[in-house]
């Protein structure tokens, strides 16, 4: 089968992979229309490497594959600036390197696909945990009623129903604590407070002279 | 409350990506008041059976599908505070899609909508093995087990789940629904006694009200 030469320009044209002709230096000095859509721009006049993400320069024109059955893997920055990967075959022809690039959409496909998955997974436990929280609202709204139930029932006398001694003793606290001047109040809690760092630095000291507490503040 | 006006735009948002925009549509409405239901009927259910008929008739592609799958799925998250403060009524389902089903957002529906309804909706999934599910059932021993299909073509193995279902569980009630029974399959319920074709979420919400 004899096929013309506008059919095979045809096809490097449009076919939808990166095709580049590469002087032996690696200037590019062709390239075809999807080439200039992924780079935003004709690439032609630039050098290969230049092109291709290539952060610890290994990348070099004289150590190019070039047997076209092996594909090298190249992350290139795309006109959009975002990074893609292609799959990069090179072949030197009559002193020009022809490079084509194809992304694998079956590596593509399996990632998406690994996403939704992971996705679906994530909503999922989101929704389990609701569920859960729902469900632990409303163990601590019964505990709560159980516990107002059982203060109430601490409160008052099992035969005759009235209010026991207990009651009227927390009633009676609390009414002399609402009956105290702030500025008493304050002096209290601070005397509590000093109380409270004697007895802690005591402890302390105790620790220390029993060997229990080296390396402890004393 | 939900319009065409508002439908349309949301679709429209959906269908090209805009997440916050179908976010900001469905906050709003909640703020209105809309009923679970309607929101999930008139607007989810709707707009996901119209991006499934698009897929169908290759006028978006696959990914524009996941997109508008994904982003109903994440706004289904906003509605769960509502769903789950509902009473309990001790009863127990089980639901989930068939082996080879990967379209899970009609099954999570269903199993919303029971939750709602005060039941306790185990929810297993997409792509369930039969194995699991009949370990699930075996487990939880649900008042009932509803099963989503959203492609046809999956009809066998919705079956084959069926199948092993009634022979595990005899008495065990099955209900099918999903995109799929749109286009066909609804002989299936009536091969087997005590499975049950419920055609819409207003039908599941009458049949749980009689249970």
């Amino acid at each position: 089968m004899t096929v013309s030469s506008e059919a095979i320009a045809y096809l490097q044209q449009q076919a939808p992979v990166i095709f580049l002709v590469l002087e032996e230096n690696g200037v590019v000095v062709a390239a075809n229309e999807h080439t200039k859509e992924v780079f935003g721009g004709s690439p032609v006049g630039k050098h290969f490497k230049d092109l291709i993400i290539d952060f610890r320069h290994n990348f070099s024109i004289d150590k190019i594959n070039e047997d076209p059955s092996r594909e090298t893997l190249i992350n290139i920055t795309t006109g959009s600036g975002l990074p893609r990967s292609y799959y990069f075959t090179f072949k030197k022809l009559s002193g020009h390197f022809i490079v084509f690039g194809r992304i694998d959409f079956e590596e593509f496909e399996k990632m998406q696909r690994e996403v939704i998955s992971l996705n679906k997974d994530l909503n999922n436990l989101t929704r389990e945990l609701y569920k859960k929280n729902a469900l632990l609202k409303k163990t601590n709204d019964d505990l709560k009623i159980a516990n107002d139930k059982i203060v109430e029932i601490s409160r008052r006398d099992p035969l005759t129903q009235l209010y026991n001694r207990r009651y009227f003793e927390e009633k009676k606290g609390l009414e002399r604590i609402a009956g105290i001047h702030p500025k008493r109040v304050r002096t209290i809690v601070a005397q509590a407070r000093e109380m409270t760092g004697e007895a802690e630095k005591g402890r302390h000291t105790w620790l220390e002279e029993k060997g229990e507490g080296k390396g402890r503040l004393v | 409350m939900v319009d065409e006006n508002l439908y349309q735009g949301y679709l429209k948002a959906l269908l090209a990506g805009r997440r916050s925009e179908c976010h900001d549509t469905v906050t709003g409405l909640l703020a209105a008041g809309i009923g679970v239901k309607e929101l999930y009927d008139r607007l989810f259910q709707r707009s996901m059976y119209r991006v499934g008929e698009l897929w169908e008739e290759n006028q978006i592609t696959v990914a524009n599908e996941h997109l508008a799958t994904s982003i109903t799925e994440g706004l289904l998250n906003l509605v769960y505070p509502t769903i789950f403060a509902s009473e309990r009524i001790d009863k127990k389902a089980v639901i989930s899609c068939s082996a080879n089903e990967f379209h899970q957002i009609g099954g999570k529906m269903v199993a919303d909508i029971m939750e709602l309804n005060g039941w306790d909706g185990h929810f297993l999934g997409a792509n369930t093995p039969i194995e699991a599910l009949l370990e699930y059932v075996q487990e939880i021993r649900p008042d009932l087990v509803a099963l989503s299909l959203s492609i046809l073509s999956n009809i066998g193995n919705l079956t084959q789940s069926i199948d092993a279902i009634k022979s595990d569980f005899p008495s065990l009630d099955v209900l099918i629904g999903g995109q799929a029974f749109r286009w066909g399959g609804a002989d299936v319920a009536r091969q087997y006694a005590g499975v049950e074709l419920i055609p819409s979420l207003d039908e599941l919400e009458n049949l749980l009200k009689k249970i």
